[in-house]
């Protein structure tokens, strides 16, 4: 059987999402038979050159945001030559964290000039604005996250290397996956395009935090109360995003008593996340009257920073570019 | 004039890349990072309760040292118990640090994906076993950072005042576990790698003995928890305290590349001539190892008096010093989570000081991270809302070193007629421990 040749890339970001891949530990070098690494600069030190020289690779699995021409450049590139494209983490889905830069605008750019005789290199010109990976050129799959949990990432790399040879390693996956994408999954079928690899409910499914009434009379900042153990964290009146984010994670972030920052996205059906968020909050106000709500909401800072943290520069449809509805 | 561009750098964590020109009067080298995250335009505007979260993504510790910022923020002292749980995450990611980047080493002539029965099949059957032995160190000391501050890349437990969450019983004797494992697999590869890599000099085409005349050293002194820089003999040029860093160091910057450079503010940017300057520094394990006082634990000191020796031997610093210093602190950290992984540190009746309301309008903190000193200063308004941040990230920042190494990788590949793949190959390992 002819092995799929992969290529792993990451733009403008942390590397956190290749070393989730590293992470994975002994189960990567058990795709070495069904995949052949033809172009991974960070770990196989791989040069444009190397890259130039393919002409085709199966799957390219392409990490971190787009804020420079050579990013950009190298994104086109790769979708050029590769047949299934994922965008792994929330940099190369949504823009993630170097997307809230689009919140204020560039001080300066470095000119992009050719370098003159005896003078020092030039360096690739910034964009004015973060893009995400999906905002440049069409992505086969996405994995989100910040960065994207190894069972899923292991899962996709399962289902567009595997080729119908995924085992029960993958059966932890699985169950988190919607059934369509775990049947297709173990069935070693490539799943639709455009499918996320997560879940379809929101985080909220998945959160093992105690549900009862989502009422509160003022919101809350993660510095001023002490915490209900165990407690919803919205119930108790801190900005959680749970509800309009989607699941796969498992609820990780309020595991640890910290809110949800939406790095998986927004969850199936919902248009807008910051929308949703406004519409979910404002509903749980305990009070009718007009200036009471008023002054609820004069509490609340930064709702573009908080609803948008990972996802500004593909998902806030205010600020979208190609905005259709 | 020629020109070569080598690009991209092997185990960089930003895109990095080398470009070198070569006329009748020598070669120039530059280093150039080609884009980075702008930290300071993502930050401005954010509660700034939310900055442990967002500069985790510069590097782990960054959570850590964010949330310090915050206690002093917010004059929340945290409770011990919360300390110790941060204590304890900060070693398990000084552990998972230096093992990756020994990984790298492993990895630096061999592809790290060929199948295992074919590796352990070779001539170099030890490497293959330390391999083993350094993913398993790697893969424990990330699971123990996941316990500890819920993910390993980018932590979320440390908040101002403390933490926020309590450990379980199951998680009180798995650390104890993680802990105990770690630190046989450190001190087996602390032999290991004398014995099968650091002393094999002709498989690393003799690389690891390049040296170089080390700038000053930057650390933070255990005992007294003032900031010293010495000399590259080991006398101290300055000493103050923490709160003081941002007036100590400022940072250059060159139109070829987006990272600035650290240097000393009050001897002024002078370049990048170690011979000639005296307002560089550098950071890191092989600082902090010959500089920053004895270590208290005993294997890590033995293997640390081994180091001194080596470098008693010569006046400059070797790349091979910088690995074993990466061993030396991998020990040191292991042998930490040993004595403080236990359930007596992580119990308590609080895990967070709720801040008072007399909040100041600035915090700042530094901290020694895996990859070296870093420091964070924020200054915010009434709502707390961030309205301008400085973050030092020697480790990062203070590349000037690595342009030095990087420099003088190229004059030894030059002077032995190496070809580019060689020389990358030279690049980017003499780099590998110093970043």
């Amino acid at each position: 059987m002819r092995r799929s040749t992969l290529a792993v890339f990451t733009g403008t970001g942390c590397r956190a999402c290749e070393h989730a891949i590293l992470d994975i530990h002994h189960q990567v070098a058990s795709l070495t038979p069904a995949a052949e690494i033809a172009f991974w600069p960070f770990v196989m030190g791989h040069q444009w050159e190397d890259l130039e020289r393919l002409s085709h690779l199966d799957v390219c699995v392409i990490a971190g945001a787009v804020c420079t021409e050579d990013d950009r450049h190298a994104v086109e590139t790769l979708r050029g030559k590769s047949h299934i494209m994922i965008a792994c983490g929330a940099c190369a889905a949504f823009g993630g964290l170097p997307g809230l830069a689009n919140l204020r605008p560039a001080v300066e750019e470095h000119a992009a000039s050719a370098p003159k005789e005896d003078e020092p290199p030039s360096l690739p010109r910034l964009a004015g604005r973060v893009s995400a990976v999906s905002g440049v050129v069409e992505v086969d799959y996405v994995v989100p996250g910040c960065p994207p949990t190894q069972g899923l990432l292991w899962a996709a790399l399962q289902t567009v290397l595997g080729r119908g040879e995924a085992t029960s390693r993958v059966s932890f996956a699985c169950g988190r996956l919607p059934e369509s994408l775990a049947l297709a999954l173990t069935a070693g079928v490539l799943p639709r395009k455009g499918t996320t690899f997560g879940g379809e409910k929101a985080v909220c499914a998945s959160c093992s935090r105690v549900k009862e009434e989502k009422k509160f009379s003022a919101p809350y900042r993660p510095f001023e109360p002490a915490q209900d153990t165990g407690r919803c964290l919205l119930e108790q009146g801190l900005v959680c995003q749970g509800l309009a984010t989607r699941e796969g994670c498992g609820g990780l972030c309020t595991a640890v008593g910290a809110p949800c920052r939406g790095c998986f996205g927004k969850a199936t059906d919902i248009y807008d996340a910051g929308a949703k968020m406004v519409s979910a909050i404002s509903s749980t106000f305990d009070t009718t009257d007009g200036k009471e709500a008023r002054a609820i909401a004069d509490k609340f800072v930064d709702l573009a920073g908080t609803f948008y943290r990972y996802t500004l520069a593909e998902q806030c449809v205010l600020l979208s570019r190609d905005r259709k509805e | 004039m020629q020109s070569t561009m080598l690009q991209t750098l092997r185990w960089s964590e930003q895109p990095t890349r080398i470009a070198v020109s070569v006329s009748a009067g020598g070669a120039e080298t530059y280093l150039q990072v080609t884009s980075r995250v702008d930290v300071e335009r993502v930050c401005l505007g954010r509660p700034v309760e939310e900055l442990p979260r967002i500069t985790s993504l510069l590097s782990p510790a960054h959570h850590l040292v964010s949330a310090m910022a915050l206690d002093n923020l917010f004059k929340a002292a945290p409770p011990e118990p919360a300390l110790h749980i941060r204590d304890a995450l900060l070693h398990a990611l000084f552990a998972a640090h230096h093992a990756r980047k020994l990984y790298f080493l492993l990895c630096s002539r061999d592809n790290p994906f060929r199948e295992f029965r074919l590796r352990a099949a070779g001539p170099r059957v030890a490497c293959h076993e330390l391999l083993t032995e350094t993913m398993s160190c790697l893969g424990l000391a990330q699971e123990a950072a996941a316990i500890l501050g819920g993910r390993p890349d980018h932590p979320l437990s440390a908040v101002a005042g403390g933490v926020g969450m309590s450990l379980k019983q199951v998680h009180y004797e798995r650390l104890t576990d993680i802990a105990q494992s770690c630190r046989v697999l450190a001190v087996k590869m602390a032999h290991d790698f004398s014995e099968h890599v650091l002393n094999d000099g002709p498989t690393h085409d003799g690389l690891l003995q390049m040296e170089i005349r080390p700038p000053h050293a930057l650390t933070l002194a255990q005992e007294s928890g003032e900031v010293v820089v010495r000399d590259a003999h080991g006398q101290d040029v300055d000493r103050f305290a923490p709160e003081r860093i941002f007036e100590k160091v400022s940072l250059h910057r060159e139109a070829w590349t987006y990272e600035p450079f650290a240097y000393l503010a009050e001897t002024g940017w002078k370049g990048f001539d170690a011979e000639a300057s005296d307002s560089l520094f550098f950071v890191g394990p092989l600082s902090r190892v010959c500089g920053g006082g004895a270590i208290s634990t005993p294997r890590a000191e033995e293997l640390q008096g081994q180091l001194t020796e080596i470098l008693a031997a010569s006046p400059g610093i070797t790349v091979e010093a910088a690995f074993r210093a990466l061993l030396v602190e991998l020990v040191a950290a292991t042998e930490r989570m040993e004595t403080i992984y236990r359930q007596e540190n992580f119990v308590g009746p609080s895990f967070r000081t709720v801040p008072s309301v007399e909040r100041g309008n600035v915090g700042i903190a530094v901290l020694e991270s895996p990859g070296g000193f870093i420091a964070h200063r924020y200054h915010v308004d009434d709502r707390a809302i961030v309205q301008k941040i400085e973050v030092l990230d020697a480790a990062a920042e203070n590349n000037a070193l690595c342009c030095l190494v990087a420099r003088k990788a190229v004059e030894e590949a030059m002077a032995r007629n190496l070809r580019p793949a060689q020389t990358r190959s030279m690049i980017e390992t003499s780099l590998l421990p110093f970043r």
